[in-house]
């Protein structure tokens, strides 16, 4: 038996949640198909929960003012579950950063973004940091934005998610992809969004009857540490860039903070279209087994890698004053792609990809949350 | 050893260990500097990172390096600063210890080891002992120009810790701040940390093996460094002048109180005499004085300079660990 739907969404984080609902809203018929047994139960849950303003890429003025574009309407969009009520610092250190404060301060200008100086000796170390300013950056709440979303699309008839979802491979008919589950069923669309973010190219090469070319990312499967700040840190986030430094910022409306360091948060990194990792083969042979064409998730491994809070808690130390203190709650894992012809201006562009037309075959891969927008234009 | 270990965590030796590791063509000395130092961090300090500083190295060095990783899981993590170009000891080490991230921070100038290993854990008790910087200093310098040089220095330096010969040194993250705080640039860290005021130890050993030359720094760098560290660590040069300018300032006075004498005793004075010397008087007068003025300007400067950042990194890499 085959179902028929107007759309079919391969992955429900935020890019994927909000096609459908955008879809849903038209009257289109939705359905989501999702490996895990709840929404946003990867990537984005597992990261900085930053809404980036575009500080973060000095060297990249085009990604900065975008992303400035898209910061206002993801806050207007999704207040509910925005914490603003903090000090976000960011800070150049004094060695080894690729940008210092004056160009900091020129780009900011360039990118107009709130950018007011402090001095750095209020959070920081004597000499460990050459610039310190205050900026407008916020932070959500990945769990109240999926709870929203869970609302939203079960309050729409036209919209299905299907959890636990397993695609065996996606075949191009004459005028349709039927998407086959390892189950056996089989759903028919006349366009499917490949939102699935580490996974994109493994769902990329189970479709037949189109050229598919891998997107050229490699993989680094990631740790975010979430801390207890102490009363001094609450209400402040500190970011040092831009180089091998790292960010301990409030993670969403929790009342924890996160803690990443550029350096320690990647734990291993595969270059190849596909992730391959050591820690795969000691996955016994079973269903939910990772492997190269089939990630698992990592925050639920059991060889999920051991916590490099040592290092990142020293890392966050040598540069913060001591006053500023955080305890180790918990870690959280998860596998990042990162697009290869980014790492030298270090921008972070939304690739979209149309594959094929009618049918339709759209790939998106973004590593950030309010650049969701881009995906407008392809719906 | 196991049993050894477990004392030691439950005994909670918490500091996290950095070793900064100096690397200039080492080609396979760098094996056995990981066989033999940094197994002593392996088995004794349960949380540690090794920085290697790559100062241009042209030969096998970093292969080697490599090749032992692979073949020797560390449970540190093991990152490498590849300078842009050869800096020398002093820039590139500054460069690796900025990286380091440990409460406390080993330099290691040089991976040939004539000590005993376990000179690293006597290092480490010093500091436990309350000391900001502990040195092992191998007995007396093997250069008579090195010891004439640290000789001179500590008579002269403004710090009151001595500095000599040292093949490695522990150094806490207390006086690596302080040294920011005192916001100079380090051009020879021996005498930077000696004299950032707060307390050194000496851990002095018989070298075991012959020590290698000193063919990485080249003759001309080192006395060049020497010169350097006169000038911005001890008074001497500064005294020297000020002496030198003192003196030809009296003498030029002393001229010009003779000059007047005679002519005010009106004895037998050679045709343009007076002239000549009342010239001279007044001209090396001006040029002393301005002389002074100069090496004021010039110490000025010299502070700003200390400011500068002064190494170029081309990349970091990290090469080892979780």
């Amino acid at each position: 038996m085959t179902n028929k739907y107007d759309k079919i969404i391969i992955g429900a984080g935020l890019y994927g949640c909000y096609a459908a609902d955008l879809c849903g809203e038209r009257g289109e018929k939705v359905l989501v198909l999702e490996y895990e047994k709840e929404p946003f139960s990867r990537a984005t849950y597992v990261n900085q929960a930053r809404v980036h303003m575009g500080y973060h890429y000095p060297r990249s003025l085009t990604t900065a003012l975008k992303s400035a574009g898209y910061f206002r309407r993801f806050v207007q969009d999704y207040g509910f579950c925005i914490h603003d009520s903090f000090e976000q610092v960011y800070a150049m250190a004094g060695q080894f950063s690729w940008t210092n404060a004056e160009c900091f301060k020129e780009f900011c200008r360039a990118a107009r973004i709130r950018c007011e100086e402090v001095p750095p000796s209020r959070f920081f170390q004597p000499g460990m940091c050459d610039g310190a300013f205050l900026t407008e950056e916020y932070t959500y709440d990945a769990k109240l934005l999926r709870d929203w979303y869970k609302e939203r699309l079960d309050g729409r008839g036209n919209v299905s998610i299907l959890y636990n979802a397993r695609i065996e491979m996606i075949v191009k008919t004459d005028s349709a992809f039927v998407i086959r589950m390892e189950d056996g069923c089989e759903y028919e669309t006349g366009y499917v969004l490949n939102a699935s973010y580490a996974s994109v190219n493994q769902i990329l090469a189970r479709v037949t009857g189109v050229e598919t070319t891998p997107f050229p990312i490699k993989y680094e499967l990631c740790e975010i540490i979430l801390c207890d700040a102490s009363e001094r840190l609450k209400g402040i986030g500190i970011t040092v860039m831009d180089g091998p430094f790292f960010s301990i910022m409030p993670f969403g409306r929790t009342g924890l903070h996160s803690l990443t360091a550029v350096t320690f948060t990647p734990h291993m990194t595969s270059p190849q279209e596909l992730p391959h990792f050591s820690c795969q083969e000691k996955l016994a042979e079973k269903d939910d087994a990772c492997s190269p064409q089939n990630l698992g998730n990592c925050n639920l491994c059991p060889h999920r890698p051991q916590t490099a809070w040592p290092y990142m808690s020293r890392l966050a130390q040598k540069y913060m004053k001591e006053e500023y203190g955080f305890r180790y709650r918990e870690s959280l894992f998860s596998m990042k792609p990162i697009l290869k012809s980014s790492e030298v201006d270090d921008s972070r562009p939304t690739a979209i990809r149309v594959l094929c037309e009618a049918p339709t075959l759209v790939s998106v891969l973004s590593g950030k949350i309010n650049t969701v927008y881009d995906l407008d234009s392809y719906l | 050893m196991v049993g050894n270990n477990k004392m030691r965590e439950n005994g909670k030796e918490n500091k996290f260990i950095s070793a900064v590791v100096y690397l200039h063509n080492e080609g396979e000395a760098v094996r056995d500097f990981f066989d033999r130092v940094i197994a002593v961090f392996e088995a004794n300090f349960e949380r540690y990172e090794i920085v290697c500083v790559d100062d241009g190295c042209t030969d096998i060095t970093l292969e080697v390096l490599r090749e032992y990783l692979e073949t020797h899981p560390l449970k540190a993590m093991v990152s490498v600063v590849h300078m842009s170009f050869f800096h020398g000891l002093e820039s590139a080490m500054n460069a690796g210890r900025d990286l380091a991230i440990g409460d406390f921070v080993y330099e290691f100038d040089s991976v040939n080891v004539d000590y005993d290993p376990k000179l690293v854990l006597e290092t480490y008790h010093r500091m436990l002992e309350g000391n900001d910087i502990v040195a092992a200093t191998a007995g007396r310098a093997a250069r008579l120009s090195s010891r004439i040089f640290y000789a001179v220095y500590n008579q002269t330096s403004r710090g009151k810790n001595r500095i000599g010969a040292e093949t490695f040194r522990l150094v806490s993250r207390r006086a690596i701040n302080r040294i920011k705080a005192m916001g100079q640039y380090i051009p020879y860290r021996k005498a930077v940390y000696a004299g950032c005021g707060l307390s050194k130890a000496e851990v002095c050993y018989e070298p075991v093996r012959q020590k290698r030359q000193h063919g990485k720094q080249r003759a001309g760098e080192r006395v060049s460094l020497a010169l350097d560290s006169f000038i911005y660590f001890t008074n001497v040069l500064e005294h020297l002048s000020a002496i030198l300018c003192i003196v030809f300032l009296l003498f030029t006075v002393g001229v010009g109180i003779y000059i007047i004498r005679d002519y005010l005793m009106g004895g037998q004075i050679v045709e343009g005499w007076l002239s000549t010397m009342g010239f001279l008087t007044f001209g090396f007068f001006g040029v002393f004085a301005l002389l002074t003025l100069t090496l004021k300007y010039l110490s000025v400067i010299l502070n700003l300079i200390f400011k500068q950042q002064r190494y170029l990194i081309a990349d970091i890499e990290k090469v080892a660990g979780k």
